[in-house]
This record gives C-alpha cells, sequence and structure tokens, in this order.
C-alpha cells in the first residue's frame, strides 16, 4: 500500500513539474514578446519625434531659403542667396530622410509626395523670382505676382507640413497611449506569474519533502522486513535465489549458506559452487533442472539432497520462477527449503502408520478376544463421546441386558428404561460425577432384563481424554449378580457367626460374673459351716462336708482357668519387648507356693528378650510349670529344666513339620529364625500317642482324682503361643519326665 | 485399735451377702456403726439426707439394679459434700476393666469379694481400720486392688 502511494505520489509530482516548466516557458515568452512590443514603440514614439523634427528642419530650410531670397531681392547682396543655394540640397536630403522615415506610412508618403511637389514648384517659384529681380529691369507687377505666388504655395506648404506634423502627432499620441499601456502592465503580469512559481515549487518542495519522509519510513519498513526475512528465513530453514540469467549473475541469501553449513556469502554464487554441495546421485536434478527452468515460464518443484560442510545430508525443497516482463531480461527467483526434519517425520509417520496397521489387526484380534471375554465374564465395555454425546455399545452390553447385540441406538435415556427404577438417580447422578471428577468408585444398582430377570450390575467409569483432546468416558458394566447373591449369604452368615460370638462373649459374662456369684456364696457358706458346725457333725456328715467342700474348690478351679481361656482368645493383644526372663521369674513367684510346698527346683538359663504380649508369656510360664508340678511323681522332688536355643526350621526337623502341618496361615520359610524354649521335667510323662490329645481344652490324660488338672491349662498354652505366631508339642514316655518345647519367632 | 467409732455404710442388693458383711464386722469387734442399703438409688437418697451422719467408708457394690456402684461413684464425686468419704469397691467380679474404671473415677480401694468368712473378715478388718487420711493421699495404682 506504501509502495502503491508512493509511486502515485512522484507520478504527480511529475506534473506539477511539467506544469512549473510550462508556466516558465509561458512567463518567458511573455515577458519577451512584451520586451519587444515595449522597446516596438519606444522606436515609434522616436520615429515620431524623427519625422517630426525633420519636418521641422525642412521648414526651416524652406524659411532660410524664403529669408534668404528675400534678402538679396532687397538688398541684391549675393551674400544673402548663401544659404538659398545650399538650401534646396538640404532640403532634398531631408525629403530623403522623411521618405526613409514614412516608408512603412502610406498617408505620409502621399502628404510628402504632394510636398515634393509643392516645394518644387515654390522653387521653380524662387527661381522665377530671382530671375526676375536679377533683370534689373524689374517689373514690379510681375515680380509681385511671383512673390505672391510663392507666398502662396508656401502656405500651402506650411499647411501640408502642419498637416503632416498633426498626422505624425497623432501617430504619437497613440503610439505613446500603447507605450504606457504596456510599461504599466508587463511588471504586474510578470510578477503576479512569478509568484504563482514560486507558489508551485513551495507546493511542490513541500509535497517532495512529505514523499522523502514517506519513502524513508518505508525504507526503514523495508530494512525490518528483510532483517525479519533474514530471521525467517534462519527459522524456517529457507532461503532465496537470485539469478540473472542475461547477465548469469547469481546472488545466494545469507541463509544458503548457512543451511549448506557454510558462512555466509562465504564463497561465490554460481551454479558450479552451489553443485559441489548436492549430493552426487541428485546433482542431475539441479543441472537438468537448470537447463530447463530458462524456457518455462512456470513455478516448478523440486527435491535433492544436499552433504552440508559437516558431512549431514539434508533433504532440500527448492521452487522458483523465471520472472521478466521483456525478452532481453529474465530473472530466476528462487526458494529452497530445508525439509529434512519434515521429510525425515515423513518417513518416520510412514512407519508409523505400517505400525499402526499392524496394531489395529492385533486390536482386531482383541477385540474379538474381549468379546469372548466378556461373554464368558459377564462384563461388557461402553463409550461415551460426551462431545457429541453419542454412545457405543460392545455386544455384551445388550446380551446383559437380554437383547440381541445391537439391535438398539446406544443411548442414556434408553439404558436408563433398563434400569430399576428405584436405581435411576445412581447412573444420573454418577454420570456428571464422572465428567466432572475423571474416575469415580465403581457404581452400584439393578437393571431389568428383558425377560424381566433382575440383575446386580457393577459399573466402573473413567474419563478419557486423548491426544486431540477429545474427552470420551469409558466404562465397564459387569454382571456380579452371582457374586451379589454370594456375598448376601456370606453376609448373613457373618451376621450370624457375630451374633454366635455375642452369646459367648455373654456366656463369659455369665462364666465370670453370674457363676462365679452362687458358688463363692456357696463356698462362704461353706466356711462358716466349718468354723463353727462341724464339729457337732456325724463323722458321715463330716466326710460329705468335705466332698462337698472339695467339689466347690474344683469348680472354682474351673470357672477360673475357663476365663483364664477365653480372656487369652478375647484380651486385646499388646506386644511389648520383654526379657522373658523377667517374665518366667515373675511365673516362678506366683507359683512360689506350690514348688515349697513339693520341694520343686527349677532350673533355667537366660532367655532372650522378645515382642511379645507380656501377661501372656508369663501365663504359658506358669502354666508349663504347674503342669510340671501337678503331674510329678510322689516321692521325688520335681525338678524342671528351662533351655533356649536359636534355632532355623532348616535345622531343626521338629519345627520343620510344626511348620508344615501346624497353623496354614502362617508363612512356610526355612529361614525365619525362631527360639526354642523347653520345659523338661522328671515328673509322669506320657504316652508319646496322645500328644495330640494333651493340648485339646478339657482332654485329660489322666484320672481326676489321681491329679487335679482341669484340661485347660495346656489348651491355654497352646492358645498363646498361637497368638505370638509359634508352635508348641511335647515329648514324654510314661514314667519317664516329659519335655514341652514351644518355638517362638524372633 | 480405735475408740472412736467408725461409721460404714454398704451399698449392696445381694442379701446373702448384706449378711456376710454384718456377720463379719460384728464377728471383728471393732466399735463400728454398720448401715446396709439395697441399692445405688437408696445410697444416694441416704447420703443427700439433710441430718445424716455421713459414713467414713463406703462399701460399694458394682453390679446393682437401677444404679449401678459406678453410677453411684460419679454421684458422689460429683456432690461437694461427699467426694471426701472413702469409698471401698466391694465386688464379685475383678475384671481389669472394672478396677481401672472405678480408679479413674476417685474409688480409694477394691475387694474383691472372698470366697471364705475368714478372708472377709480379714479384708473387713483391713479397710476399716486403715488410715483413709494417709491413704487417699497416697492414691496409688498398684495397690488399689486390696490382695491378701
Amino acid at each position: 500500500m506504501n509502495l502503491q502511494s508512493n509511486f502515485t505520489s512522484s507520478l504527480f509530482l511529475k506534473r506539477v513539474f511539467l506544469v512549473a516548466l510550462l508556466v516558465l516557458i509561458f512567463i518567458s515568452a511573455v515577458t519577451y514578446r512584451h520586451i519587444l512590443a515595449f522597446s516596438g514603440s519606444t522606436k515609434l514614439v522616436i520615429h515620431s519625434q524623427q519625422v517630426h523634427l525633420q519636418i521641422e528642419q525642412l521648414i526651416s530650410y524652406l524659411k532660410d531659403a524664403e529669408s534668404g531670397q528675400r534678402g538679396y531681392i532687397i538688398t541684391q547682396n549675393p551674400d544673402y542667396l548663401k544659404p538659398y543655394n545650399g538650401s534646396r540640397e538640404k532640403i532634398n536630403y531631408s525629403l530623403k530622410d522623411l521618405k526613409i522615415l514614412t516608408a512603412d506610412n502610406l498617408k505620409q508618403q502621399n502628404n510628402l509626395d504632394s510636398l515634393n511637389k509643392l516645394i518644387d514648384l515654390r522653387y521653380r517659384l524662387f527661381n522665377a523670382s530671382l530671375v526676375l529681380s536679377s533683370k534689373k529691369t524689374t517689373n514690379a507687377i510681375q515680380l509681385n505676382t511671383s512673390l505672391l505666388k510663392g507666398k502662396m504655395i508656401m502656405d500651402n506648404i506650411r499647411s501640408k507640413v502642419n498637416e503632416m506634423i498633426d498626422l505624425e502627432m497623432v501617430y504619437l499620441k497613440e503610439r505613446k497611449a500603447k507605450y504606457e499601456d504596456e510599461i504599466s502592465f508587463t511588471p504586474i503580469f510578470t510578477l503576479l506569474l512569478f509568484l504563482f512559481t514560486i507558489l508551485i515549487f513551495v507546493v511542490s518542495y513541500l509535497m517532495i519533502n512529505r514523499d522523502l519522509k514517506n519513502v524513508k519510513k518505508a525504507n526503514e519498513e523495508l530494512i525490518i522486513i528483510n532483517e525479519s526475512i533474514n530471521h525467517a528465513e534462519i527459522i524456517g530453514n529457507f532461503c532465496f535465489t537470485q539469478w540473472d540469467i542475461q547477465s548469469n549473475k547469481l546472488i545466494y541469501s545469507d541463509n544458503l549458506y548457512r543451511l549448506l553449513g557454510c558462512e555466509p556469502q562465504s564463497f561465490e554464487p554460481t551454479i558450479g559452487n552451489y553443485l559441489k554441495f548436492v549430493h552426487p546421485e541428485d546433482k542431475h536434478i539441479v543441472v537438468n533442472g537448470s537447463v530447463n527452468i530458462i524456457d518455462k515460464e512456470e513455478t516448478y518443484l523440486r527435491f535433492y539432497r544436499i552433504v552440508r560442510t559437516d558431512g549431514a545430508i539434508r533433504y532440500f525443497k527448492s521452487m522458483g520462477k523465471v520472472i521478466g516482463n521483456n525478452k532481453n531480461h529474465k530473472t530466476h527467483i528462487g526458494m529452497i527449503n530445508d525439509v529434512t526434519e519434515s521429510h525425515l517425520s515423513n518417513i518416520e509417520l510412514e512407519k508409523r502408520n505400517i505400525e499402526l496397521e499392524k496394531s489395529n489387526a492385533e486390536l482386531l484380534i482383541s477385540t474379538e478376544s474381549i468379546k469372548h471375554a466378556e461373554e464368558i465374564g459377564e462384563f461388557s465395555t461402553w463409550q461415551w463421546d460426551l462431545e457429541t454425546n453419542t454412545l457405543k455399545y460392545s455386544d455384551n452390553q445388550y446380551q446383559l441386558l437380554g437383547c440381541e447385540p445391537q439391535s438398539f441406538e446406544p443411548t442414556i435415556e434408553k439404558y436408563l428404561e433398563f434400569v430399576h427404577p428405584e436405581d435411576r438417580h445412581i447412573i444420573t447422578e454418577g454420570g456428571e460425577e464422572v465428567i466432572n471428577e475423571r474416575g469415580t468408585p465403581p457404581a452400584f444398582f439393578r437393571i431389568i432384563r428383558k425377560d424381566g430377570q433382575i440383575r446386580y450390575i457393577k459399573s466402573i467409569a473413567k474419563s478419557l481424554i486423548d491426544v486431540n483432546g477429545k474427552n470420551t468416558l469409558i466404562g465397564i458394566n459387569s454382571d456380579i449378580t452371582e457374586q451379589y447373591l454370594n456375598s448376601l449369604t456370606l453376609e448373613t452368615k457373618n451376621h450370624e457367626l457375630m451374633q454366635s460370638n455375642n452369646e459367648l462373649a455373654s456366656f463369659n459374662h455369665i462364666a465370670s460374673h453370674d457363676l462365679q456369684e452362687p458358688l463363692r456364696k456357696i463356698q462362704l457358706f461353706i466356711s462358716r459351716i466349718e468354723e463353727n458346725e462341724l464339729k457337732i457333725m456325724s463323722e458321715i456328715g463330716k466326710e460329705y462336708f468335705t466332698r462337698i467342700q472339695l467339689s466347690a474348690q474344683r469348680m472354682r478351679v474351673l470357672i477360673d482357668d475357663l476365663l483364664l481361656f477365653s480372656r487369652t482368645n478375647k484380651a486385646e493383644k499388646i506386644f511389648e519387648k520383654v526379657d522373658l526372663t523377667l517374665l518366667l521369674k515373675n511365673a516362678k513367684r506366683e507359683l512360689a507356693e506350690a514348688i515349697n510346698e513339693k520341694n520343686a527346683v527349677i532350673i533355667f538359663y537366660q532367655l532372650p528378650i522378645l515382642n511379645v504380649i507380656p501377661f501372656q508369656i508369663q501365663q504359658l510360664f506358669i502354666n508349663l510349670m504347674s503342669n510340671s508340678l501337678k503331674y510329678s511323681k510322689a516321692e521325688i522332688a520335681p525338678i524342671i529344666e528351662i533351655n533356649c536355643e536359636k534355632i532355623t526350621a532348616k535345622k531343626n526337623p521338629t519345627l520343620r513339620l510344626l511348620q508344615t502341618e501346624g497353623n496354614k496361615i502362617i508363612q512356610i520359610s526355612n529361614e525365619k529364625i525362631y527360639y526354642k524354649i523347653s520345659f523338661k521335667d522328671n515328673g509322669i510323662g506320657f504316652d508319646q500317642n496322645y500328644v495330640e490329645n494333651i493340648f485339646i481344652l478339657f482332654q485329660r490324660l489322666h484320672h481326676k482324682t489321681a491329679y487335679s488338672g482341669t484340661g485347660i491349662g495346656l489348651a491355654i498354652c497352646k492358645k498363646i503361643v498361637e497368638n505370638h505366631a509359634g508352635f508348641i508339642t511335647a515329648e514324654g514316655k510314661p514314667d519317664d519326665g516329659a519335655t514341652f518345647i514351644f518355638f517362638l519367632p524372633e | 485399735m480405735q475408740n472412736e467409732t467408725i461409721y460404714v455404710l454398704l451399698a449392696d442388693d445381694d442379701e446373702d451377702d448384706r449378711l456376710f458383711f454384718s456377720d463379719a464386722i460384728r464377728e471383728l469387734k471393732i466399735n463400728t456403726v454398720v448401715n446396709v442399703v439395697k441399692d445405688g438409688q437408696e445410697l444416694i437418697d441416704h447420703l443427700t439426707q439433710v441430718d445424716v451422719t455421713l459414713p467414713h467408708v463406703i462399701f460399694l457394690d458394682l453390679n446393682m439394679p437401677i444404679k449401678t456402684g459406678l453410677d453411684c461413684l460419679n454421684e458422689i464425686k460429683n456432690i461437694d459434700r461427699l467426694k471426701n468419704i472413702a469409698i471401698a469397691i466391694y465386688s464379685t467380679s475383678a475384671s481389669e476393666k472394672d478396677i481401672e474404671e472405678t480408679f479413674v473415677r476417685g474409688a480409694n480401694v477394691y475387694i474383691k469379694k472372698p470366697n471364705n468368712f475368714s478372708s472377709l473378715k480379714k479384708v473387713l478388718s483391713e479397710v476399716i481400720t486403715l488410715n483413709w487420711q494417709y491413704h487417699t493421699s497416697g492414691l496409688n495404682r498398684d495397690n488399689f486392688l486390696l490382695s491378701l
């Protein structure tokens, strides 16, 4: 746009200058003409005055001749004749002058002719008068007549001369007027024209100035554009070439050199130099190309490789066109673009395309597999394009609804028709949540199948935004009716279990409190009777009383043990790092009475520090020791020896056996470190065949009258060891002592 | 033995236990006045009478109808006039939970009802003759449960 306005303004300027030039020429011509006219009228004025003067001269000559003649006639003195004699000649000169002067004027010429005749006539009369006067015989009359005649002619001459002068005066007057006219008009006119010209020049100056500014601005813009193009070239990896075909002169833009890996303008731009960079296999493209382009005037497009100075191979796209409006001057304008990246990415794209096709084929297979999986696993998939609000269902989605695959257009509304009316809100509310939060916990709802069957559906949805930013909800619906029903039965069973647990707990409470209450009272009453009434009882009464007392005691022990057992089961399991030696000492103190009574010896060594439930382990020690004390031989003082060693299952077959057949929940590991703690006694022992039974609740190997056990103590031991993820076993022989061994993990 | 009369109050719903208690105290031959109430509500009513002689020690059974021993303990400790009376918990059970709770709420001693009469006499004698002033100040979890 700028360029356009600059062009028009310069055209306008040309016109202005032409006008100014014409005006100047016009002024010169006019001035010249005026000056010419002015000098012409000056001449004419002078001419009129000359004519006037000449005529006056003529008259004066005539007068001289007349007065000379008169003097002679009167005096007869020939001296007087002198002016007369010369006058004729002078008059002729004057006449001749006048003739020349008035040559352009016919009227004056005619006057002059008649004057000339009159003068001739006068001179003839002079001569006649002279002759008359010189004859001496003067005929006065004749002379008089001649003089009179002369006088008359003279008068005619005078009138003629006056006429001529008058005429000349008229001319003069006219010319003077014209002269005055011109003299007053010319300077004003000239001045005006000059002023006008100056105005034009000032205007043109201002315009030129303005245009100059525009041009300057445009120039600056051009510089910026040029710079931008330079940058654009660098960024866009392209460059320009100009080839003047006639002079075979090439111009390469700086970036061409950069694209070739050279410093800008580091070699002379010729086709030969350029060809050095072109890949040998592609040279023909460039060579043939440059021959062809000269003839054609259309845009061409070529691809070839070049080898840069650093050895890198780059792909160039070259296009260009020959421009030039006449046949003599043609310029080829070219643009070269380094398209290596896009070329390589094209190759990459092609590769990917192939991969895509491959994975497409794989997808097809996996889609088919999913279809089968869906049918077997009773699940279905769906996709919801949030932008177009279109849904896509897998075949099984229909089958789960009891319909034929793709038997209806999938829409939310249609799906909602299948959803149990009470559960529809789950879908509508859930959908919004998923859209907003990208993934929510699974939704559970019921559907009513086409055949009226109610099924339970679990739906998991996730919002997936693909590379194009398209938001799609993808979801999996699974028919969990069977699982749901199973879990329902499980729940019921769980509930029942909890109930029976609660019943057990309340039974425990009964055992602990309500059963103890009457027993305590029985015992109290027994003690009251024992104190005050026993001595007055009969012997049989005394024996029965003692039996009652023992039964009550036994019941007390049973209740206490049972309580202990249930507490082992239920109580909070708080593990602490404790020195087991300390716990053993506590246990020994608790049993001090029984130990003293039986004179028992307890031998023990340092036990480890372990993470255990302290009161339970202490109870374990108490139970094991009291067990040994209880089943000691009547006549021998009991000796209990407690040992401890650190082992692994790999080294200890007993532990390995216990691990494998024991608690299945505990992971079997050969490397796990255990502490093996054993309580060895010298008591009555037991038959190894019954080893399984001794740890079972209420199982006893001996008659209760012989030994006072309840069959609970060892069951508690087993429970405690299991609470610590350990194992317990026993080894024994009848009459040869027993060893109770338990393993606790480190 | 103290010459001063010791006022003792027992709150227990069990008739047998009330009987044993009174018998045991009588046999101890200590200058003691025993008052007996049959449940928690009666206990509170008794204590809040205007002209009542406040007991030195209250023996409180836990398992009582209407108002349990624990409720009574709370109420007593919330009444300024009563809160300094020594409280001996007197219960069949000796569960950790009960012991812990009554200790926290400010009971002074915990007695598990003994199985024979001589033990009962022994324990009551010990509790009644305790210098409560001293015992309250040295309140401590370890000797809270009175072991015989």
